[in-house]
């Protein structure tokens, strides 16, 4: 694999991390949600 | 349902069959039915890998679990990511480099044939028995819902995901999988629409969060960690990691769908949609089912949503006890309205202490129908020992058949079919590639030559059996009782083992087979103990089995002679 290829992969799974991050955050603030 | 539900129902599985058949015309050979002649783009490769964990019961029991539990599921996916990272970094090259038909034949070239067939032997108790529950769980919601018998619903359920992957294999089952995938993807989200229109006009999105959130159901993230709690952030992260890795890395019927990608990138590129989508899906699908739960704050929710169940109740030989508990429970209900309007009412009068009065009678009008519903199935346990005292399953379906206008309905459910359809054929198919590549070929070679129409046939022969196998199971599977839940945990009580072997083999290599056999002996027998004598959640199955295999392995090859230990690969 070239090194130009790593680095898109590891963006892609940067991207993947990120998400999930995202993905916790609007749990925890989903979860402080009250009327 | 309408004669029109009904039509668009066999209009719409008719041709999903067509449409699987037609799929897997012209050339077939052993790589067309094992692997769809690894020529799938990555598109296909997510779609499929998404549809086969997604099964019916996913659809019908995901909203139920959102309407009585919240949104707290959703943390079982948190390691999904994870796990399909480790996933295209480490297994996906292996398993495109060998060229493997099944993910147990690389444990031989690693270790040695004992340790594959272990390992194989695993996969065909737990997805053999699975397989007929992944047929029945669905079967008898919709016995119940249609008013068939559930043997007509068995044999249809069955016989329409047989129908096309036995005469097309891996192929069929790919092009199916991501026509119905999507399409019942497209269903649910009309499904949700009609519901969010169904909620009182002038109740905004926000009102009704908060609404959801002031009764609990948009519990989303648990921080406290709790190894007897099934769902956290500990346990998801962790416990999750490790059984989607073991799941997707090692179960065949998923690996058999990442193997049918053209390209090792194209492979990569569909779990890793996987990994980008199924935590939203997940919680949309949840979410579903918490816009049900506010949508029954203004509408008298069923007192229990089997329909079967509460009728014989009602008309039992305790109906005085019942009706009178239903009575309780419709004027709960009531006073839970008037709480919702009446904390509605402060709210958008800026009153606090309105508000705060209102909350106070809404958690406890909410405790009271919990009350009811509890002495419900107390009830039913008592009258009716062995009846299903679980009603998350009907909770969908009861509101799609109230709300959902004619030709909808049977939209729905040509979903739910074709979602049991997606499960099915994809674990038959893994079935068949295990017994045929790891067990048949290293029995009797002369059998399967790798290739060619008599391999064909040997793998058409045996998919039937397993198909028969998992029809006649879902028949017989109502006079199991209390057996059904211990097949549905026997999945978690054998993969961290299997993933334990797995990552061996590709992080350790210093250890043997020999070694990874005993690891793998020991670690299923503390699994098994932990099941029978503890209470920790079957999350953590997977992370103990796991652990125990490598460090007993290692164990095992320190306390062996230097020269003896090394791996053949």
């Amino acid at each position: 694999m070239s090194r130009g290829e790593r680095m898109r992969w590891g963006v892609l799974y940067a991207l993947v991390v990120f998400e999930l991050a995202l993905i916790l955050l609007l749990c925890g603030a989903l979860t402080r949600i009250r009327l | 349902m309408s004669p029109l539900d009904w039509f668009l129902l066999v209009a719409t599985l008719a041709f999903f069959v067509g449409y699987g058949l037609w799929k897997c015309r012209g050339k077939n050979d052993v790589d067309e039915y094992m692997v769809a002649g690894r020529r799938m783009p990555w598109f296909m490769v997510g779609l499929s890998v998404m549809a086969t964990q997604a099964s019916a019961i996913t659809f019908l029991s995901t909203p139920g679990q959102g309407y009585a539990d919240g949104l707290r599921f959703v943390q079982f996916y948190f390691g999904l990511p994870l796990a399909m990272i480790v996933l295209c970094v480490t297994a996906i090259p292996i398993y495109h480099r060998l060229k493997v038909f099944t993910a147990y034949e690389y444990l031989e070239s690693r270790f040695d044939a004992r340790t594959r067939t272990l390992a194989a032997g695993l996969f065909l108790v737990q997805r053999g028995l699975a397989v007929g529950l992944t047929i029945y769980a669905p079967a008898l919601v919709l016995s119940v819902i249609l008013g068939l018998d559930i043997r007509w619903t068995v044999l249809l359920l069955g016989g329409l995901a047989v129908a096309y992957t036995i005469v097309g294999g891996s192929r069929a089952v790919s092009h199916t999988q991501a026509l119905q995938f999507t399409i019942i993807l497209v269903t649910m989200a009309v499904a949700a629409s009609v519901v969010a229109s169904a909620l009182p006009p002038g109740l905004s999105a926000g009102e009704a969060a908060g609404l959801a959130g002031t009764l609990g159901r948009l519990n989303a993230l648990e921080l406290r960690f709790d190894p007897n709690d099934r769902y956290n952030l500990w346990s998801g992260l962790l416990g999750g990691f490790f059984l989607q890795l073991s799941y997707f890395g090692t179960d065949q019927s998923q690996v058999g769908r990442y193997l049918t990608g053209r390209s090792i990138t194209e492979s990569r590129l569909g779990l890793l949609c996987n990994a980008f989508l199924k935590i939203p899906m997940q919680l949309a699908i949840l979410s579903l089912g918490v816009m049900l739960f506010v949508f029954y704050l203004f509408v008298t929710p069923p007192l229990f949503f089997h329909p079967g169940e509460a009728q014989r109740m009602q008309t039992g030989p305790a109906r005085t006890e019942w009706n009178a508990l239903d009575a309780r429970h419709k004027t709960a209900a009531g006073e839970r309205k008037a709480n919702v309007e009446a904390l509605l009412a402060a709210r958008r009068a800026g009153d606090e202490a309105a508000a705060e009065r209102a909350r106070t009678g809404l958690a406890a009008a909410q405790a009271e129908i919990s009350g009811t519903r509890g002495a419900a199935v107390a009830i039913l346990k008592r009258e009716r020992p062995g009846a299903t005292t679980s009603d998350t399953n009907y909770v969908f379906l009861t509101f799609v058949l109230a709300h959902l206008p004619a030709g909808l309905i049977g939209l729905v459910f040509a979903a739910i079919f074709a979602a049991s359809m997606n499960s099915t054929s994809a674990e038959l198919n893994a079935l068949t590639s295990t017994t045929v590549v790891d067990i048949v070929h290293r029995l009797a070679p002369g059998k399967f030559a790798g290739e060619g129409a008599a391999a064909v046939r040997l793998s058409r022969f045996v998919m039937a059996g397993w198909a028969g196998f998992a029809v006649l199971f879902a028949s017989f599977a109502a006079r199991l009782g209390s057996l059904i839940e211990a097949v549905n945990i026997l999945g978690s009580l054998f993969y961290g083992t299997i993933l334990g072997i797995f990552l061996a083999a590709f992080y350790v290599r210093k250890v043997g087979g020999p070694a990874v056999f005993v690891g793998a002996l020991v670690a299923e027998t503390c699994v098994l103990a932990c099941f029978a004598f503890t209470k920790i959640g079957f999350l953590w199955y997977n992370l103990i089995g796991c652990v125990l295999v490598v460090l007993v392995a290692l164990l095992v090859t320190a306390m062996r002679p230097a020269g003896r230990t090394a791996s053949p690969a």
